[in-house]
């Protein structure tokens, strides 16, 4: 069973963004640690733990820079057998719909039987790069999968939705998007992080794929930060005080009930 | 643009408010062009539907889509789409929206932005929206031909009535095999207000303790018809489920007011709900960093607080 799961480098969920005072369109990235973008950690274990327990084999397919490479070596510290990623700098600006489209081209020409994604890139908040993919491919695909279980050429997962949790079906080949409660991400050794220098990455331009770049479907034109926060009111009454004044600062200041 | 398509969701038999909002952010960017909403449920939710602002409703029904399947509700939606040469479709950022949406923008090979905030045209159609999970708002111009923008609930109003229904037409697009199949949907242990929707969010946090201390924030939910909200380490310490969790890997939310009990106030919370309009803290340490971005921040034990509280704004919704 072949496996793919993709992957993408984001800011530590730490970082204090700023705005780069040269170009309003950008942040300031000095300064930024960067880290495997937090809900493909589920999809990483998802995969590996599928493969071990049906004899697969897993690939991480990345669009970034090459520093990139750092969370594909994670990925394969946690047990990922080996890589693609695709740095080059037309892709990684790209809006998601362009990214799925290059990465369901790089994958067309041995789908594999199960692509496993992140629910959401905490980065640009896209939460639609596994539903986008399986349309490429055309294969279903579940969102949001927080349970998953493999059974021959099917899975049955299970995909919350507002007010309830759907249990699904889906036929392979098809996409799965992951989010939390759905595993707990390894933490790999050191022997483990060793390994993985080791294995198989390849690291592609568009062109050495044979892909070319989609036009530009959008662009950030402005950033801005939520307006500050300052501090208001500091009460420091005794409880049944500072409940009667925050009723009445709801009633009378904020005037919300 | 030429004409603008709306998809409204319906749950349980009635149109979302969302989908309301969504004919809203439609009318925003339409100038002269005609907005359409394409419905999937029974005639009288599509009746309903036709007394907004919308030029026609399609819609479908019958028994393939008595459940939300991503490929059949694409087919669908997409069906109009075609019909009606639309360019544009606005859907609300609900669960099954988002599903609808990523699917739909492909199969359009159309821009795709999400959970927006707020939506403008000119030389462009210009949106609005959180990126960094709340911590930046970016405007973006879509530059593609098409478009498919989702809209964050209880951002925008919800239009009047007009009091001239529009025409509904039936659409029945052909349907393929379902591949991903609905076999079971499990309601929700308790019906509860999903924090993404509501006006009022309390949220708990470490200092809530345990699973009892969340029937505290629970009681004082319920009474003033609030959502209940968490930060990740109660949700990691299993004393609520994943689905309340808000901040940078749970929810962002954008609630008139967010009452953050027992939650010290940290960068990834504070990116998913620093929005909020109102924020009331109450927190037994001064010094937390929620209480210097609260508009109303109360020292004290949540425990001898929410219940006083509560009383007191009881007595004033009851007045
Ligand atoms: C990758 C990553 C992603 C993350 N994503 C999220 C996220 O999405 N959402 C999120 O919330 N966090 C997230 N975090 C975690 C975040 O860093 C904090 O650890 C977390 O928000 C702290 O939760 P807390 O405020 O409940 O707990 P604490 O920081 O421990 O704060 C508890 C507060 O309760 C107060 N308190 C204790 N007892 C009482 C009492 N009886 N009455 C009143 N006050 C009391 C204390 O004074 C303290 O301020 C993430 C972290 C990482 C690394
Ligand atoms: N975050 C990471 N997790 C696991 N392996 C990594 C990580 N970053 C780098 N590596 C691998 O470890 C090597 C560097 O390790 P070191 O020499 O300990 O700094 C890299 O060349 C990668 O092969």
């Amino acid at each position: 069973m072949d496996i793919a799961v993709v992957l993408r480098q984001v800011p530590d969920t730490e970082a204090v963004i700023a705005i780069d005072p040269g170009n309003p369109a950008r942040i300031v990235e000095d300064d930024i640690k960067w880290i495997m973008n937090p809900y493909d950690e589920f999809a990483v274990e998802a995969a590996v733990s599928l493969a071990e327990e049906h004899d697969g084999s897993v690939t991480a397919v990345c669009i970034g820079h090459a520093d990139a490479e750092q969370v594909i070596r994670t990925a394969m510290a946690m047990g990922v057998e080996k890589g693609l990623l695709i740095a080059d700098e037309n892709a990684v600006s790209l809006d998601i719909i362009s990214q799925a489209r290059i990465i369901a081209s790089a994958l067309s020409a041995e789908p594999p039987d199960l692509i496993l994604c992140g629910r959401e890139f905490i980065d640009t908040s896209d939460d639609a790069l596994g539903a986008a993919l399986a349309e490429f491919l055309s294969m279903p695909h579940v969102l949001n999968v927080s349970a998953l279980n493999l059974d021959g050429s099917q899975v049955t997962v299970e995909r919350e939705i507002d007010g309830g949790t759907l249990r699904i079906d889906m036929p392979l080949p098809g996409v799965l998007s992951c989010q939390k409660g759905l595993n707990e991400p390894r933490y790999p050794n050191l022997m483990a992080v060793r390994r993985a220098r080791t294995k198989p990455l390849d690291i592609r331009t568009l062109a050495d794929l044979d892909i070319s770049a989609p036009a530009l479907k959008s662009r950030v034109v402005r950033l801005a930060l939520p307006p500050a926060r300052t501090a208001g009111q500091l009460i420091t009454d005794d409880p049944e005080t500072a409940a009667r004044k925050a009723a009445a600062w709801l009633q009378n200041d904020a005037r919300i009930l | 643009m030429s004409a603008i398509v709306i998809w409204a969701e319906v749950k349980d038999g009635t149109v979302r408010k969302s989908a309301l909002e969504a004919i809203h952010a439609a009318g925003n960017i339409a100038g002269d062009n005609p907005v359409h909403a394409v419905i999937i449920g029974s005639r009288s939710a599509a009746e309903t539907l036709s007394e907004y602002p919308v030029q026609s409703v399609l819609h479908v029904h019958g028994s393939d889509y008595l459940v939300y399947q991503s490929e059949t509700y694409t087919d669908a939606v997409f069906t109009a789409i075609d019909q009606l040469h639309a360019d544009t479709v606005i859907i609300a950022a609900t669960a099954l929206g988002r599903d609808l949406s990523a699917r739909l923008a492909a199969r359009m090979d159309a821009a795709l932005a999400t959970d927006v905030t707020a939506i403008q045209s000119g030389d462009h159609i210009t949106v609005t929206r959180s990126i960094y999970s709340g911590k930046v708002m970016a405007d973006v111009d879509i530059l593609a031909p098409r478009a498919v923008i989702t809209i964050r609930p209880n951002v925008f109003d919800t239009p009047q009535p007009t009091g001239h229904p529009a025409v509904v037409h039936d659409l029945s697009p052909s349907l393929k095999t379902i591949r991903a199949v609905v076999r079971e949907a499990l309601a929700s242990a308790q019906d509860t207000l999903d924090v993404t929707e509501a006006d009022i969010i309390v949220s708990g946090g470490r200092g809530v303790g345990g699973p009892d201390g969340f029937k505290v924030i629970d009681d004082i939910a319920r009474s003033i018809g609030a959502a209940v909200g968490a930060s990740r380490v109660a949700v990691d310490e299993g004393w609520i489920p994943y689905k309340h969790q808000v901040g940078q890997t749970g929810k962002v939310v954008s609630p008139v007011l967010y009452i953050a009990c027992g939650i010290s106030g940290a960068i990834q919370h504070f990116a998913g709900m620093g929005s909020a309009r109102f924020i009331i803290a109450i927190n037994s340490d001064p010094e937390a960093p929620i209480m210097k971005k609260a508009d109303f921040a109360i020292v004290g034990d949540l425990f001898k607080v929410l219940p006083v509280l509560q009383e007191e704004l009881k007595k004033i919704l009851n007045r």
